[in-house]
């Protein structure tokens, strides 16, 4: 879009010098990005591939172990109770995604103030999952508001443990964190439904389609790779951003049932000490992350192809 | 036209559907509004005196006045360097658009797929071994390097949307670089820089890992941190606990309701590519 | 052209403050620059320049008694500051573990006396050369924190005060549910048989809170050593073996104890601090196992239940190998200097005055902790405390696996708690992961 850089006007002869003095002008622009990624990601990352072949005790002689880490996890029974509870979360995406749809296509078909409506439920996503997560673990103790409620409605025996009991600890996690992304979902599809035409939602009604009809059969397919883009996010979320909704809601327990790997990286380096075990950890955590994407990558490349 | 009908029963429910969203804030702040005792026996109700003596006992207390100036001090740097390397190194791009210019911008992008628990621990490593940790100023370069490449991606869409007649005149009249850049590109994207500054600050202010482990210093914790650890403090006093909550809140709200516009317009933009 | 340079000026002061910003706003406590050390580590008199000392502790005991003490000292010592830190006890050995992987931190950090210590060993200063020989004679505890377990061995960290665990009752609950007060369970089939009473009088017989994992630590001390052979036990400061039968069944006693629903009802959700400790100060529950000094101790509970207040001994198990009721007690914590400090002989100075008689004196009066040096005699008034410091020194006592547990291993301990309390997991199979843990655990230095 824009169009070829022009020589300013210099005097003759002097062209060649200045042309390296613009390159290396130019690149003033380039460089403290180029350093500040480099420093913060990316030599961290290849140091932690790097040492995840020790037993890294940092500041101190770490001994190499080739594969020992990596074994080590595969076999613990820990790490595997620990790709259960990621595969559990991931059970949690179709409500992540179709809630904060519906709500954006109820919001969509004219109620008043949907704006205000969208500041509400937007609120919360804008707020640190850790706060959030305080906030619940008060709100979801024993004797807190919830089972306070729940008593006063109704029988006793539905006021439940619900951030200890191991039956309940992973749906309601599932449950907070619709709470804090549904905002986020509700923005991105109202942004994303108003660049569509409102014609085709006519037609569909015109035709006699309910209200779940048009939402599956003309809302759905129409922002399709919205909701791929969405959906995405939440994978990779759920294996990236748990940290702080685990170190204040459950910190892990009860037992391993609600520890997911990040936290398991914190936990194993900082408290255990373990930091080889930890650095192999993040090896396997980069390759999920890295196949996620790919996998979605492709899977738009193709839709993008088809339509 | 016809299908946005008004439709009062949507409206109700949708009404319905906001309390469990409100709900919450407001319980937290009639319990940081309600002493101890009371709240003991009645922990639904709104406090029948509200008094702030729980607030002004965690500020004091637990330092979460202290905390507040830290944060601002790590996501204040933190943004800055984001918005102006983002800002930066987008304005190259956007006038290097060869092949390997085009492979190297997506290995910045590509590091977007680098988070935080991959690179905190080594970083940590690397950090302390330089004398760098309990630092908030290098804290707020790591929030720089953590949110940089969705800024590069946000600036260089914005850049390719501008009209740049502007830019290419000014350049003919014997501009230089850096009179094109901030006499021209930054006014220009303005919204957009808004908006990555929006978003950089919400989410170094709400980073938990970063910050807990590369500060280990009580009285250079960030807000997230000290309200986290007051949970373990005063597990039993939740009017406390839930004042701690309400004041970490606050900044948020402000830049939430500053600059909501932003941050809708921003997820919208980076939806719409 | 002029505003460029303008601009450029401005870019160029920016970048300088922010080298200097970094470099200065940077790191760690500043000591004044180092002298020419006269003497080093070998003198016996105290230095004199000024220094400040970071201290790190986990809040227990009370730190505002540790406060008057430090003010004390400031005051003997005018050219120390002392900048006493309390790290929250649930993040503190993160913190801790940070610290020693950087390298950076406290110049003295609290620990526990026993093998604990050592799972630190990179932050440890060697202490043979400021220990003199009366100050070995005055401790007790020296073989809980030196090279090879062994009083002769290397200290790598000075112990302190003492510690023990037994079990507390409420006289009134007693009364209420027809006990005896004054003849408390000193049997397993006695404490069953309280255990009913007080359920009959609709009164939880045994406050407890299992969350944290550490209650069961306590109640695994009392009745899990009970059956191991003295062997075992002497074993288990180097060796322990979490998956032997002995131990699982002891633990397998606790657990009958909640099945029996003598214990709080789901108290799997409930953490041992503050709330469990809280329940029992405010007499939601008979029985508590507490500890002797420091924390969850008569100091806390004595002014809430007054007079009702009762001590006892862990009741003996069918199959115990102890011959009577016998109390559990043995060094509690220890102050270690750290490696990377600049100043390690003015915090051993610091560490000196804090085990002295006069100071542990000085805590045993303001926050009920029992001193471990010779020469304190503190004044007794609370007449449970008196009962509790009788047993330390009339019965013979003792110290089980979980007093000299290893950090990484309580760190597995604690997680499989809930489970296994809670039936979700056997008790074998959670032993298993303990033992897992323990295999790594990185071996005590022998000397």
């Amino acid at each position: 879009m824009a169009t070829r850089t022009q020589a300013p006007r210099t005097a003759p002869g002097a062209t060649r010098r200045s042309g390296a003095v613009r390159a290396f002008s130019e690149a003033l622009f380039l460089l403290p990005i180029l350093a500040v990624v480099g420093f913060v990601l990316v030599v961290p990352t290849a140091n932690a591939i790097l040492h995840s072949f020790t037993n890294w005790n940092p500041g101190y002689e770490s001994p190499f172990v080739g594969l020992d880490n990596y074994v080590e996890l595969a076999k613990s029974d820990a790490f595997r109770q620990i790709l259960k509870n990621q595969a559990f979360l991931l059970l949690g995406i179709p409500i992540w995604a179709i809630l904060p749809l519906v709500v954006s296509v109820m919001l969509y078909e004219r109620v008043p103030a949907p704006g205000l409506f969208r500041t509400v439920f937007f609120f919360p996503a804008t707020v640190s999952p850790a706060i959030i997560g305080i906030l619940f673990s008060f709100i979801l103790a024993p004797d807190g508001p919830l089972n306070a409620a729940i008593r006063t409605a109704g029988p006793d025996s539905f006021a439940a443990n619900w951030l200890a009991d191991p039956n309940l600890v992973r749906p309601t996690l599932i449950a907070v964190l619709a709470w804090a992304t549904m905002g986020t979902g509700v923005v991105i599809f109202s942004a994303a439904l108003s660049t569509v035409p409102p014609e085709l939602f006519e037609a569909a009604e015109m035709d006699g389609a309910g209200w779940w009809q048009r939402l599956f059969y003309v809302v759905l397919p129409t922002l399709r790779h919205v909701v791929e883009l969405w959906v995405v996010i939440l994978v990779i979320s759920a294996f990236v951003a748990m940290f702080p909704w685990i170190f204040t809601l459950t910190r892990g327990g009860p037992g391993y049932l609600s520890t997911t790997l990040d936290y398991d990286i914190y936990q194993n380096a900082l408290g255990f000490g373990y930091f080889g075990l930890a650095a192999a950890e993040t090896v396997y955590l980069l390759v999920i992350v890295g196949v996620v994407i790919t996998v979605g990558a492709g899977a738009f490349r193709r839709r993008g192809v088809e339509a | 036209m016809t299908n946005r009908r008004n439709s009062p029963g949507k409206t109700v429910l949708l009404v319905v559907m906001t309390l469990p969203f409100l709900y919450p804030f407001a319980f937290l702040v009639a319990t940081a509004l309600k002493p101890l005792p009371e709240f003991q026996e009645d922990k639904l109700g709104w406090p029948d005196r509200p008094s702030f003596e729980n607030i002004s006992a965690v500020w004091d207390e637990v330092g979460l006045g202290q905390a507040m100036l830290n944060s601002l001090l790590a996501v204040g740097v933190g943004v800055v360097v984001t918005v102006l390397i983002s800002a930066a190194g987008a304005f190259w791009f956007l006038q290097h658009h060869g092949r390997a210019a085009n492979v190297l911008r997506s290995l910045v992008l590509l590091t977007m797929a680098l988070p935080p628990p991959v690179f905190i621990i080594p970083l940590f490593v690397l950090m302390s071994a330089q004398g760098l940790t309990n630092n908030l100023l290098a804290l707020g370069i790591v929030y720089a390097g953590w949110n940089a490449a969705f800024g590069l991606y946000l600036m260089h869409a914005y850049y390719r949307a501008l009209p740049l007649e502007v830019l290419e005149a000014a350049r003919v009249d014997g501009a230089s670089l850096l009179q094109q850049f901030f006499y021209i590109i930054l006014p220009l994207s303005r919204p957009a820089l808004a908006t990555l500054g929006v978003l950089a600050f919400l989410w170094s202010w709400s980073d938990l890992l970063l910050s807990v482990v590369l500060i280990q210093d009580p009285e250079r914790r960030t807000v997230t941190v000290a309200t986290a650890l007051l949970a373990d403090q005063y597990s039993t006093n939740i009017p406390k606990n839930a004042a701690g909550v309400l004041l970490a809140l606050i900044p948020i709200l402000a830049i939430f309701l500053l600059g909501q516009r932003y941050l809708a317009r921003g997820i919208a933009a980076g939806v719409g590519k | 052209m002029r505003k460029r340079t303008t601009t450029l000026r401005w870019a160029l002061l920016t970048a300088v403050v922010l080298v200097f910003g970094l470099a200065a706003c940077g790191g760690d406590n500043e000591t004044t620059p180092p002298e020419t050390q006269t003497g080093g580590a070998t003198t016996t008199t105290e230095s004199t320049k000024p220094v400040t000392l970071e201290i790190w502790s986990w809040g227990s005991p009370d730190e505002k008694v540790m406060k008057q003490l430090n003010d004390r000292y400031m005051q003997e010592h005018p050219n120390a500051t002392i900048k006493f830190v309390v790290q929250p006890f649930n993040s503190y050995f993160t913190l801790l573990r940070s610290a020693v992987a950087t390298r950076k931190g406290p110049d003295v950090f609290m620990n526990y006396a026993s093998p604990f210590l050592f799972d630190y060993f990179q932050g440890l200063t060697p202490l043979a050369d400021y220990v003199s020989d009366d100050l070995r004679d005055q401790l007790t505890g020296w073989g809980s924190v030196s090279g090879g377990l062994k009083p002769e061995g290397t200290p790598y960290g000075v112990p302190w005060l003492g510690q023990g665990i037994q079990m507390y009752y409420n006289k009134a609950l007693f009364e209420k549910a027809g006990i005896d007060p004054a003849a408390p369970p000193t049997t397993w089939d006695e404490l069953l048989a309280a255990c009913d009473a007080l359920k009959a009088a609709n009164v939880v017989p045994i406050v407890a809170g299992w969350k944290d994992g550490y209650y069961a630590e306590w109640f695994g001390e009392l009745f899990a050593t009970q059956l191991l052979s003295e062997d075992q036990v002497a074993n288990y400061y180097a060796n322990p073996e979490w998956t032997d039968p002995a131990m699982v069944k002891g633990l397998d006693y606790v657990k009958q104890l909640v099945d029996r629903d003598c214990t709080t009802p789901n108290a799997e959700a409930i953490p041992l601090f503050p709330n469990a400790v809280d329940n029992f100060a405010s007499g939601k529950g008979a029985m508590f196992v507490g500890l002797a000094s420091n924390n969850a101790h008569w100091g806390e509970f004595t002014p809430k239940l007054g007079d009702d207040l009762g001590a006892m001994l862990a009741p003996l198990l069918p199959d115990s190998n102890f011959a009577e009721q016998r109390m559990n007690f043995g060094p509690a914590l220890s102050w270690a200097i750290a490696k990377w400090g600049e100043n390690p002989q003015e915090a051993f100075d610091y560490v000196s005055f804090l085990v002295s008689p006069e100071s542990q004196e000085f805590l045993f009066e303001q926050a009920g902790s029992i001193p471990n040096v010779a020469g304190a005699s503190p004044a007794v008034t609370d007449p449970v405390a008196e009962e509790i410091l009788g047993w330390i020194s009339d019965t013979p006592v003792w110290i089980g696996p979980f007093t000299t547990i290893r950090a990484q291993v309580e760190v597995t301990f604690d997680k499989m708690v809930p489970q296994f309390i809670t039936g979700r997991t056997s008790i074998e199979d959670a032993m298993k992961q303990v033992q897992a843990t323990q295999d790594k655990a990185p071996p005590i230095p022998e000397e």
